[in-house]
């Protein structure tokens, strides 16, 4: 089975995926293109919010809508669905909030496969190794033991309860402190983390991974904040957050196999990876195919 | 002669130069489908390795060389030189990696200036007679987008013009493939004592390595004009067979198209709670007099190498018809090549000690178990405190070689009873001002320095000590009254100092064996499973070891042993079954 | 003070920090923002360097554009050792400049394979890439001769010169752009010893040495 039919026959085809950020596109302006699930993409922003999304090697005719694919704004982003009966698009009930900064900090090319630019996502051992001296710092290595939950309803991943020592965790923060970190994973290329507001105890940060893949193996990553903060630029908040990414960046690129194997002997997982177990077994029930190695059992 | 269909995968191939492995340096290697990670140690030993952290994936190629162990990049896991086992996770670090958790490694040998690997068991050592017994100069190798079988070609045919050096002709040039697969070029007219011998590396399909070696005598003294003349010729030669539309440039990085195999190592088990009963032969090769009444055993492999150990791991030495003792590893983490102990003539026990002292001699083979750990260190303390007394030395000192060597701050306390007790003090003292002689000390003296040294603890702080049971209790009881946190005092009890209870009756459960036994008052359970040939691995028989420790699946056990911690009697999922004891009537074992 | 107009993710703009760390030259960040906003387009930076490119760096109302402009112009005012540009001595000055304008072939081949593969510049990607590769194997040459002189740097000489800073990043940063180093050893081994040099800091996608 090549690349485009596994795409077609698993489960992430009726998903909803991000392509843009809408204030990357230009409002009246040329359809631009981009790949989704091995296929072209023409996206155009039209008056309004309104969105187009179509293949790019389908013939206009007269009815322009009737070609269109599915599409959507949400979250300050451009979603399409390429399979006839799109999912619901999971909700993020903070983003809406009035008082908080939604910023999208910028779309990044990675030679990775989708699902494990989530797992890295998800991971917070790798905090003092790669992002030494910001989100970790050694000899603060330790990942304690956290709870992770799958849900049926909504159909989900939460871990909760995950600590971490960091030197500095957002552009706001001064001074090392124990950081608390929810996670929680509601599509099988999205990921959410809620984490302790630096200027508000009672409310908590919102970053967000949204992965587009091109192909198995190549992603456009997505990433947006939804913060109380209001004392950093939208530039320093961009610019800190593109530091991170770019750090994980080579990690990501360095992996191999680059789809993410589901058979829990092909890598081997300890308890701080206990989120990233479920994740993968999450997958497998769920019937995702695309950017994997199926375990023994799905094959 | 061309025999190119000889199949790599039997043969030895050169991967590198053996100048390429400079120190603290990852090597990046290639083989068809395989990419390794090839790094030499501190001690010269080269490592072949599969080019993959087992956790994650993440090529280690990327991670650092410290010398002795291999770091990878992701999530500081560790790799030990020569074994490939992990020997540290960050994430968890007060847990020792389970020793199945090894990476997968490829054997190597150097040979006229070149490293060679196989993926074979053991072929012929490669032996090109005119590499022999000279001195040998590899060439810069090429890498050349082409297959090993068009390289061939290419260099039989073009060697020929390699004429500044005196013209070669075709009976001057030999193809073989007995061995690795190479080229021989022979007679330079200007260079009569030398020859040059190709090696050609498959890397891919459609991608080699051309690995040149001059041999000769009086030729090579000054061989940097041979080496550009020849690095100029393979470069013309390259960008020839590239441009013949042979290939394009490839982007090398996309490994995924011809994917090596994943070894699927055995996952981790709980280590410390799945007592080996694996033994492993030695031989001694080294016994001195470390201190009075200490001797020093240096054990190494008889065969292949030994399993990787953490610090604080211990082995036990088992003597026929004697029972097995234990004996606390001292080796830091660059010395995996043999075990050093430290040996105490004990005039008590079992007699294995004296037995050493008196009978074992250099050249002697023993039967050892594997390393096991029930004191592993933690490298997450800004601080660590290490407290030894006498022979306790031996845990505490390769905790302090660790320590030093991953440059994490600690201070180490030794208490002798003199100076001529003092094992190990040369290494002691290569730690300078980080280690603490104490001479001499009475009872009441010691409980006062102790105090004072724990009192300049902060709360985090670990602290590790290792001596004479009296000694372990004074440090709790001290530590305790400091309202130091139990977590952060670790200790290891090589005797159990506890009076034992048998006492009370009651009844096991043996799940998976489907068998209840009667434990009357005044038995073990090990007893009792011993006698009902019930096979539980035992040692020390005195709750300290930890050899005989099973899971408790239900039931409460009563405790006297000192092997499991506090946390662990605490949680009751285990029990130490040569002494302890249940307070429900029945107990069920995973047995 | 001297300010540094400056993106953390520029190869470019990396060499002027990590100098300036090397030599302990104070300095003032000035963050621009090159992607996704393109800042470095924009009429008010466009006024500062009509170029619209990183880094440009404002010395007491002295400005420079230009990174290896700025490298030469720092060493010579700051580098007291003259270990970096020793612009008394007309062959070692003539070899780090033929590297300097080495290093921005490399911006112009590496730099912009990752561009393209990383922020979705509009490049000939192929192109770039195999360009890049050839630099690589250039440079991978040289150093292994280098070496065979017990040479370790670029130039002749036992201490690093600015052709280490100049031409470090993109070598290293190579990966991101989809080339591969595997290949390169005596690359690979010089970007380990120009880790080791004191000051050195890293930046996003370049790994440390270790000890």
């Amino acid at each position: 089975m090549n690349s485009l039919e596994i795409a077609k026959s698993c489960s992430t085809y009726s998903c909803w995926h991000p392509l843009f950020a809408l204030e990357d596109l230009e409002e009246g302006g040329v359809p631009v293109y981009t790949q989704l699930l091995d296929q072209a993409v023409l996206c155009e922003r039209l008056s309004e919010g309104k969105v187009s999304v179509r293949l790019a090697d389908q013939q206009r005719g007269p009815d322009r809508q009737a070609e269109d694919l599915h599409s959507q704004v949400q979250f300050g982003f451009v979603w399409a669905c390429i399979g006839p009966n799109p999912q619901l698009l999971f909700d993020i009930p903070e983003y809406h909030e009035p008082d908080r900064r939604n910023v999208c900090t910028g779309v990044f090319g990675v030679e990775v496969s989708a699902p494990r630019a989530i797992e890295n996502f998800l991971d917070m051992g790798h905090f003092p190794f790669v992002h030494t001296g910001l989100l970790g710092i050694e000899p603060h290595t330790e990942v304690v033991d956290y709870q992770v939950t799958v849900s049926d309803e909504p159909n989900e991943i939460v871990a909760t309860e995950c600590l971490f020592f960091q030197p500095q965790a957002a552009v706001g923060s001064v001074g090392g402190v124990v950081t608390e970190y929810v996670y929680r994973v509601p599509h099988p290329f999205c990921a959410i983390l809620y984490k302790s507001c630096p200027f508000d105890e009672s409310r908590r940060d919102v970053i967000t991974i949204f992965v587009q893949p091109e192909s198995e193996e190549r992603i456009r990553a997505h990433t947006m904040m939804s913060i109380v903060d209001p004392e950093s630029s939208d530039t320093s908040i961009r610019l800190f957050q593109q530091m991170i990414f770019g750090q994980d960046k080579p990690i990501l690129e360095n992996q191999f196999p680059k789809k993410l194997p589901l058979d829990p002997l092909d890598e081997i997982s300890i308890r701080a990876d206990r989120v990233a177990v479920a994740y993968r077994k999450w997958l497998a029930s769920g019937g995702v195919r695309y950017g994997v190695i199926p375990g023994a059992q799905a094959t | 002669m061309l025999y190119l269909n000889g199949d790599a995968s039997k043969e030895w191939i050169p991967v590198a130069s053996g100048t390429d492995l400079v120190p603290r340096h990852v090597f990046h290697g290639r083989l068809p489908g395989q990419e390794l990670a090839i790094w030499r140690a501190d001690d010269g030993f080269v490592n072949i390795w599969q080019n993959r952290c087992l956790h994650r994936g993440v090529r280690l190629t990327i991670g650092t060389n410290d010398g002795a162990q291999l770091r990878c990049q992701y999530h500081g896991w560790c790799y030990a030189n020569r074994t490939g086992s992990c020997t540290y996770i960050p994430a968890h670090p007060g847990d020792s990696p389970a020793p199945t958790l090894t990476n997968r490694t490829f054997p190597s040998i150097e040979k006229y200036g070149l490293v060679w690997t196989t993926l074979a068991d053991q072929p012929p050592v490669p032996a090109i007679e005119a590499l022999e017994n000279h001195v040998t100069v590899p060439l810069r190798a090429v890498s050349v987008n082409a297959s090993m079988q068009t390289v061939c070609n290419q260099l039989q045919h073009r060697a020929k013009r390699f004429d500044e050096f005196g013209p070669a002709n075709d009976s001057q040039i030999e193809v073989m493939s007995s061995g690795p697969m190479h080229v021989e070029v022979r007679q330079f007219a200007d260079l009569p004592d030398a020859s040059l011998t190709f090696f050609i590396q498959p890397v891919d399909e459609d991608r080699s390595v051309i690995r040149g070696v001059l041999s000769g005598d009086q030729a090579l003294a000054e061989p940097l004009p041979l080496l550009r003349f020849f690095s100029s010729a393979l470069n013309e030669m390259r960008d020839h067979i590239e441009s013949d539309g042979l290939t394009v440039f490839r982007d090398t990085e996309k490994i995924s198209d011809c994917p090596g195999k994943i070894t699927k190592p055995v996952k981790p088990s709980n280590y410390l709670r799945a007592p080996s009963t694996q033994m492993l032969k030695v031989r001694v090769s080294k016994k001195r007099q470390e201190a009075y009444g200490v001797v020093a055993l240096e054990l190494s492999p008889i065969k292949g190498m030994l399993p990787g150990a953490q610090p604080g791991a211990h082995i036990d030495i088992c003597l026929p018809g004697k029972h097995a003792a234990q004996y606390s590893l001292v080796n830091g983490p660059a010395e995996t090549g043999r075990y050093l102990i430290g040996v105490k003539r004990e005039e008590a026990g079992g007699g294995v000690s004296r037995h050493i002292h008196d009978e074992l001699q250099q050249g002697d083979e023993v039967e050892i178990s594997f390393p096991k750990n029930r004191f592993p260190l933690r490298r997450d303390a800004v601080n660590t405190v290490l407290i030894a007394g006498g022979i306790g030395i031996t845990p505490i000192l390769s905790m302090a070689k660790t320590l030093s060597h991953v440059n994490l701050d600690f201070v180490l306390h030794y208490f002798v009873r003199s100076e001529g007790h003092t094992a190990f003090a040369s290494e002691v003292s290569a730690f300078e001002q980080n280690a603490n002689l104490h001479v001499g000390l009475s009872v009441g003296h010691t409980q006062d320095q102790v105090s004072e040294i724990l009192e300049k603890c902060d709360p985090t702080t670990q602290i590790y000590v290792c001596g004479p049971p009296p000694m372990l209790d004074m440090v709790q009881c001290v530590s305790k009254e400091q309202g130091i946190s139990e977590k952060m005092v670790h200790t290891e009890y090589f005797e159990n100092p506890n009076t034992i209870d048998l006492g009370i009756a009651f009844r096991v459960v043996l799940s998976r064996s489907n068998k209840v036994l009667a434990i009357p008052q005044g038995k073990t359970i090990l007893q009792v499973l011993q006698e009902n040939d019930i096979d539980v691995p035992s040692s020390c028989e005195q709750g300290a070891c930890g050899t005989c420790v099973v899971k408790v699946l239900l039931g409460n056990p009563v405790h006297q042993d000192v092997c499991l911690t506090e946390i662990e009697k605490q949680q009751g999922n285990w029990i130490a079954t040569c002494v302890s004891r249940s307070s429900s009537d029945e107990l069920i074992l995973d047995i | 003070m001297l300010k540094l107009y400056d993106y953390e993710l520029s190869g470019n703009c990396f060499k002027i920090r990590w100098f300036l760390n090397i030599l302990g030259i104070e300095y003032e960040s000035v963050a621009v923002e090159f992607y996704p906003s393109k800042e470095h387009k924009s009429a008010w930076f466009k006024e500062i360097n009509p170029l619209g490119q990183l880094p440009v760096i404002d010395d007491d109302d002295f400005r420079l554009r230009d990174a290896q402009a700025i490298l030469v112009y720092i060493a010579t005012k700051y580098d007291s050792s003259g270990n970096w540009y020793p612009s008394h001595d007309a062959s070692q000055t003539g070899e780090i400049a033929q590297w300097l304008s080495f290093a921005d072939s490399l911006t112009a081949t590496i730099s912009s394979a990752r561009l393209a593969t990383t922020f979705f510049f509009d490049f000939d990607l192929e192109k770039c890439q195999t360009g890049g590769h050839e630099l690589l194997r250039i440079l991978d040459e040289h150093l292994w001769f280098q070496e065979q002189q017990q040479l370790e740097w670029i130039c002749r000489g036992r201490h690093p010169s600015l052709a280490e800073i100049a031409c470090f990043p993109y070598v290293a940063l190579s990966e991101e752009g989809g080339i591969s180093r595997q290949e390169f050893a005596a690359v690979r081994r010089w970007t380990d010893r120009v880790k080791r040099i004191p000051g050195f800091i890293g930046m996003p996608g370049i790994f440390p040495a270790g000890s």
